[in-house]
């Protein structure tokens, strides 16, 4: 349904991202800087690639092979940003029907607020932009790129300039629209909870490049890299030895801790660095096959607590429901079977 | 801890200086309104429009700030959104009518439309009168009033965020359509304080002007005959009409500007 395939020098940086789902809904998920909003451009046709094939269905929108490049207003790609992009100088009802085709002007008007209808806003045809609190100027705005009967949506971190209860609500409408107007979306975002909710796909983005590509489930769970680990929440990030290895399952070992995959496949005795989330570290009684570890110091959340912990040489990070056990105390330590997921490379290189 | 100013005092020597030279400017106008009466400028006035001056100035000016402002704002445009090699140097000799003597530029447009310059001889023959003509009056104004419109023009242009324009290509608004209905009426406001300042300084041209037409008069050009006839008591009363149009159009725009002001906040 959608592949992206993008590559751009500018300056020092240099883009060269590719990536195709059969998904409606995808989401590019990374650091700040790492060319997510460069490939937005790149699809809605602001930046023009070096080299590279932007396709939408079975709409080419960009193919440097047949020196093909629509032109932006011919692309019918809807476009949110996260700076409030209203034009100033018309009404809420006129922002809307902008996008609008050669209608008949009262036909323009009951289309508009339609549109304004569905997306909540009812009766506001008539502010003007500067009259509206920033979470209805984002809904505004997917109704004006709406209008315009878009062949895709890119939508450009639109909610994080919004409070976050506010947030919160804009991505559950966002995820009704989309099914409603049955229209294909980008969504990039810094926030991998937001990457979960929105993506059917998350194409993991950094330095330029897409290094992860997967449903959000299978991303989380299965970090290829310490990279990705990293950006997924996974930040146990341990190097190790593989001590058996058997049916598709790896057993390894770091210091005292053992831990246990659901895949991969290595040589028993080999180096290799791991990952797994702090969730599915379990603080129970130390006994003989349970390490044990200091707890260095509890972060209070709403919610589980993160509890840092020291095991011989190795730092651990485990979300323990509450009651924390207290900083200085000695626990057990165990990692849930199957949790902990190989990354590639070789030991301690594939962690920097 | 140290206390914040909230109005910080201005140090007296800098209200001396500017005082000084704020006087010096004021000082004039004080003499010259104390040597008038109003008779005289009535007069003067009847005397003006019965030569033509008054007519020819305003139809003229009006014109050339027409000619500024429908070519001199796809100019500031070009210089605002405009990508291309020798933009910088491009920008800067739109300045170059201000920065040269009127009357220099008077001589050049003399070598370019005089009746024995290459285009004036080309459109005489045509039976186009430029030089003590309209026409040469109007491309004397339009050159030495262009740069304040295309200045006011690009700097309002530069005030509009792109990002709006790229949002009306992304809604299908193809660049010419996106220049009328978002570029054009964003940056509106601050064309339009040009609009004045641009005709203000067309009404006042002279050193181009007489080089290009000593007839019919305009309002400058009757002052200098006038003043050359009659001296300074002909010519006071000449100079009130043009300070006056002055201060009445300035007054409109700033009366325009406060209620456009007053309009922003919802």
């Amino acid at each position: 349904m959608l592949s992206v395939a993008a590559r751009r020098h500018l300056g020092t940086f240099r883009l060269d991202v590719a990536f195709a789902t059969e998904h409606a809904r995808v989401v590019l998920f990374g650091p700040s800087g790492a060319g997510k909003s460069l490939t937005l451009q790149c699809v809605a046709g602001f930046i023009t690639p070096d080299s590279g094939r932007i396709a939408v269905g079975d709409g080419v929108l960009f193919d440097s092979d047949r020196h093909l490049n629509v032109p932006p207003w011919q692309r019918r790609v809807g476009m949110v940003l996260q700076a409030y992009t209203l034009l100033p100088h018309l009404t809420v009802g006129e922002n809307v029907a902008y996008g609008l085709g050669p209608i008949w002007r009262d036909r323009r008007r009951v289309r508009a607020e339609t549109l304004l209808a569905v997306v909540g806003l009812a009766g506001y045809a008539d502010h003007l932009p500067a009259q509206l609190s920033g979470g209805q100027r984002q809904r505004v705005a997917l109704a004006q790129a709406l209008a315009s009967e878009p062949r895709l949506l890119v939508l450009d971190e639109p909610f994080s300039a919004v409070d976050a209860p506010v947030r919160e609500r804009l991505r559950r409408d966002l995820l009704g629209l989309v099914d409603t107007f049955q229209v294909p979306l980008i969504f990039v975002t810094h926030d991998f909870g937001e990457a979960y909710l929105l993506g059917q796909t998350i194409v993991i983005v950094a330095a330029g490049r897409a290094i992860q590509i997967g449903p959000p489930a299978e991303v989380a769970r299965h970090p290829r890299t310490a990279t990705v680990a990293r950006l997924v929440g996974a930040t146990n990030i341990l190097e190790g030895e593989v001590v058996q290895a058997a049916a598709g399952r790896l057993t390894l070992r770091a210091g005292n801790l053992i831990v246990r995959t659901s895949n991969g496949s290595r040589a028993a005795g080999r180096r290799a660095a791991f990952s797994f989330r702090p969730e599915d570290v379990r603080i129970i009684p130390a006994g003989p096959d349970v390490p044990a570890a200091r707890v260095t110091g509890v972060l209070p959340r709403n919610g589980p607590a993160t509890v840092l912990l020291t095991l011989g040489d190795l730092t651990l990070e485990a979300s323990v429901p509450h009651p924390p056990p207290h900083v200085g105390s000695s626990v057990g330590v165990e990692v849930a079977d199957g949790a902990a997921q190989v990354l590639e490379g070789d030991g301690a290189q594939a962690i920097e | 801890m140290r206390r914040v100013a909230v109005h910080p005092g201005i140090p007296w020597p800098l209200v001396a200086a500017g005082g000084l030279l704020l006087g010096y400017l004021l000082t004039p106008f004080f003499f010259g309104v104390a040597a008038l009466d109003a008779t005289g400028v009535a007069a003067a006035f009847r005397q003006a429009a019965s030569e033509g001056a008054i007519e020819t100035s305003v139809a003229t000016a009006s014109l050339s700030t027409l000619v500024v402002v429908v070519l001199g704002v796809p100019l500031a445009y070009l210089l605002a959104r405009g990508e291309f090699r020798g933009k910088a140097l491009l920008g800067a000799l739109v300045y170059l009518p201000l920065v040269i003597p009127p009357l220099v530029g008077g001589v050049l447009l003399l070598a370019m439309y005089g009746p024995y310059a290459p285009i004036g001889q080309w459109l005489g023959d045509r039976g186009i009168r430029v030089t003590d003509a309209w026409p040469g009056i109007v491309l004397a104004q339009t050159f030495v009033s262009a740069p304040y419109l295309v200045v006011a023009a690009r700097v309002a242009f530069d005030a509009v965020d792109p990002t709006l324009e790229r949002v009306s290509y992304a809604l299908g608004k193809p660049p010419l359509a996106t220049f009328f209905r978002v570029s054009l009426p964003l940056a509106w406001p601050g064309i339009l304080a040009g609009v004045p300042l641009a005709w203000l300084r067309a009404l006042g041209e002279f050193g181009a002007t007489i080089m290009v037409a000593y007839h019919p008069y305009t309002l400058p050009v009757y002052l200098f005959v006038q003043f050359g006839a009659e001296g300074i008591r002909a010519a006071l009363p000449i100079a009130a009409i043009l300070l006056l149009v002055g201060a009445l159009v300035l007054s409109l725009v700033q009366a325009a500007a406060r209620r456009s002001a007053g309009r922003l906040v919802p």
